[in-house]
């Protein structure tokens, strides 16, 4: 398939958003993507339970990739998106795999983040109460999270906060689990050094 | 204590306090009106008056339409107004634009007859100015400071610049034409209208300072300064001396925007915004107007203040919004005699509501509504070619 049919597959199957690459065509061969590919057969979802069931994660991925301040703006951007697309979203085998995607490639993207930071600084004064500050050891933690690499901190924040499995990781990233094992490896690595904590199994 | 064991204390932690802080009927609230924002295409009427529109390229540097003969002067007086979503859409708009919408466009409104149309976009537009002699419009798109020539269509690309990212920018043309004033992030630039930097004025560090406004004589700047979550409103000289406080820092439940010089150089308009608190029936306690429950409202006030910080007064209440994206502006008519508005919409004592364009004296009299679809966005009058 050529790069044009790919690219037209690709935005009627709502996967491309054409910004920083939010969410990108996951097979190059053309055939149906790895997360929330439609199957054609399933019946659509309501939205409401669905946004009332994913919402809170999606504040806590974006809360651990870009802290509190501006989590809350990426993650209902992240809901707008999926809003606006749901009659496809909805048919994907995992609607929830495709948001949580659009929400990590937007909380690690700079340039989204710039314009959640500028709407939150608009909205400082109106806004009613600070969210709620995290116990130091563990805010210590998430902003360590942000400093890794994009991809690695993806990974890490996927599967700490929604304790994925590798193959559910790699499906919401759009990679391979190899490539999911090497970012959790890399990023698992420098946590360590960085957080100052011992290199083991789980107590 | 293992990497594993502080990731799942730290992951517990991040997921009870974003249950406890998110309110999925808020967010559910939000999303309607935000797509159909997006999505709209919009018509303007506009009883007794007459648009322009002039239709530069798309970002890239296509060049598009003049709607109006080519070489022919815009009708006046006009309003350019940035007639958009607000940032938010903007920003998302210039990425990630719906098939076959139109997300945010500048267009220009005349006064005396009633069309409008499409002058730049759509895309990502964050602030626009006029040229003196009004031939020119600068403005801030995507990558950077274009001007565009409307009765040519010509757009020249200035220069990129960090303020093409966020909301809280502004560009302002100085009434001798010789510098483009430049808010970018933390600075206060001025730039050559033919292109290049010339030099950064103001730096407030960890800051913002952003939608400057000349004054007539083209030596001094008014500014927006937000640091440390509190807004003000500086003035500096155009050399970057004598770099004053003239409002502020307010409380940090209040924020103003939007000032203007007047073209009389005698006074200084501004909107000051302060929070509205929304009732659990859905309407505003103090003025009774239709609201969402925990969205973040305020109500804006047109402000004028002498330069040197005398005669502070309150022209009157503009109006509130429930809507986040909403950014209210303000400019001033070349001859100085009235004002523009973009604001949710007037108190209901002022009988009109609803978000829009609005034009009024300059003593807040004779408030009229030009455009109904306006969502926030910076607007500048056009001087008459």
């Amino acid at each position: 398939m050529g790069d044009e049919a790919l690219g037209a597959r690709a935005v009627r199957l709502g996967l491309v958003h054409g910004d920083d690459g939010a969410a990108e065509v996951l097979s190059t061969d053309g055939s149906a993507p790895a997360a929330g590919a439609p199957d054609g057969l399933r019946e659509p979802m309501p939205f409401e339970p669905f946004c009332r069931r994913e919402m809170p994660g999606l504040v806590a991925l974006a809360r651990a990739l870009c802290g509190s301040a501006v989590a809350d703006d990426i993650a209902q951007e992240a809901m707008l998106d999926a809003y606006r697309r749901w009659r496809t979203v909805s048919c994907y085998d995992r609607p929830e795999a495709w948001v949580r995607r659009v929400c990590a490639h937007h909380a690690t993207s700079l340039l989204r983040r710039r314009a959640a930071e500028g709407r939150a600084m608009l909205r400082l004064a109106s806004r009613p109460l600070p969210p709620e500050q995290l116990e130091s050891r563990h805010e210590t933690f998430w902003i360590e999270v942000r400093r890794l690499p994009r991809r690695q901190a993806q990974a890490a924040a996927l599967r700490y906060v929604y304790d994925l499995s590798v193959a559910d990781i790699a499906l919401t990233m759009g990679c391979s689990e190899g490539a999911v094992k090497v970012h959790l490896s890399r990023a698992r690595g420098v946590l360590i050094k960085r957080c100052g904590v011992r290199d083991g199994e789980p107590s | 204590m293992s990497i594993e064991d502080l990731a799942r204390d730290a992951a517990a932690e991040l997921r009870d306090t974003a249950s406890a802080d998110v309110d999925v009927d808020v967010v559910l609230g939000w999303l309607e009106p935000a797509s159909r924002r997006r999505s709209r295409v919009r018509t303007v009427g506009i009883s007794g008056a007459v648009l322009v529109l002039a239709v530069a390229g798309w970002l890239g540097g296509r060049v598009g339409f003049v709607a109006e003969p080519a070489g022919r002067p815009m009708p006046s007086p006009s309003v350019a107004l940035y007639h958009g979503n607000g940032p938010i859409d903007v920003i998302t708009g210039a990425f990630d634009p719906p098939p076959g919408g139109v997300d945010n466009e500048v267009v220009a409104v005349s006064t005396s007859t009633g069309k409008s149309t499409q002058t730049i976009g759509p895309g990502y537009i964050a602030a626009i100015s006029w040229s003196p002699d009004g031939t020119q419009l600068a403005y801030i798109a995507a990558r950077g400071v274009f001007v565009l020539t409307p009765a040519t269509g010509v757009t020249r690309f200035l220069g990129a610049c960090a303020c093409s990212k966020i909301p809280v920018s502004g560009v302002a043309w100085s009434p001798n034409g010789r510098y483009i004033a430049v808010a970018n992030l933390d600075q206060l630039q001025l730039w050559s209208p033919d292109g290049g930097r010339t030099k950064t004025i103001v730096t407030l560090p960890s800051g913002y300072a952003f939608s400057p406004s000349w004054s007539p004589d083209s030596n001094r700047l008014v500014f927006v300064a937000l640091a440390a979550g509190q807004w003000g409103m500086d003035v500096v000289n155009a050399d970057g001396s004598h770099l004053t406080t003239l409002v502020g820092p307010l409380p940090s439940d209040r924020m103003l925007d939007s000032p203007a010089w007047s073209p009389d150089g005698s006074q200084i308009a501004y909107l000051e915004g302060a929070p509205l608190h929304c009732g659990s029936r859905g309407s505003a306690l103090t003025s009774g107007l239709p609201c969402y429950p925990g969205f973040p409202w305020t109500t804006y006030s047109v402000m004028l203040i002498h330069p040197d910080g005398s005669n502070l007064t309150r022209l009157h209440a503009a109006g509130s919004t429930s809507a986040p994206d909403f950014i209210p502006s303000l400019g001033w008519s070349p001859d100085g005699t009235s004002m523009a508005l973009i604001i949710p919409g007037p108190t209901p004592a002022v009988v009109l509501t609803g978000p829009g364009l609005y034009v009024m004296n300059r003593d807040g009299s004779e408030i009229r509504r030009l455009d109904r679809n306006s969502w926030g966005g910076p607007l500048a009058w056009q001087p008459i070619p």
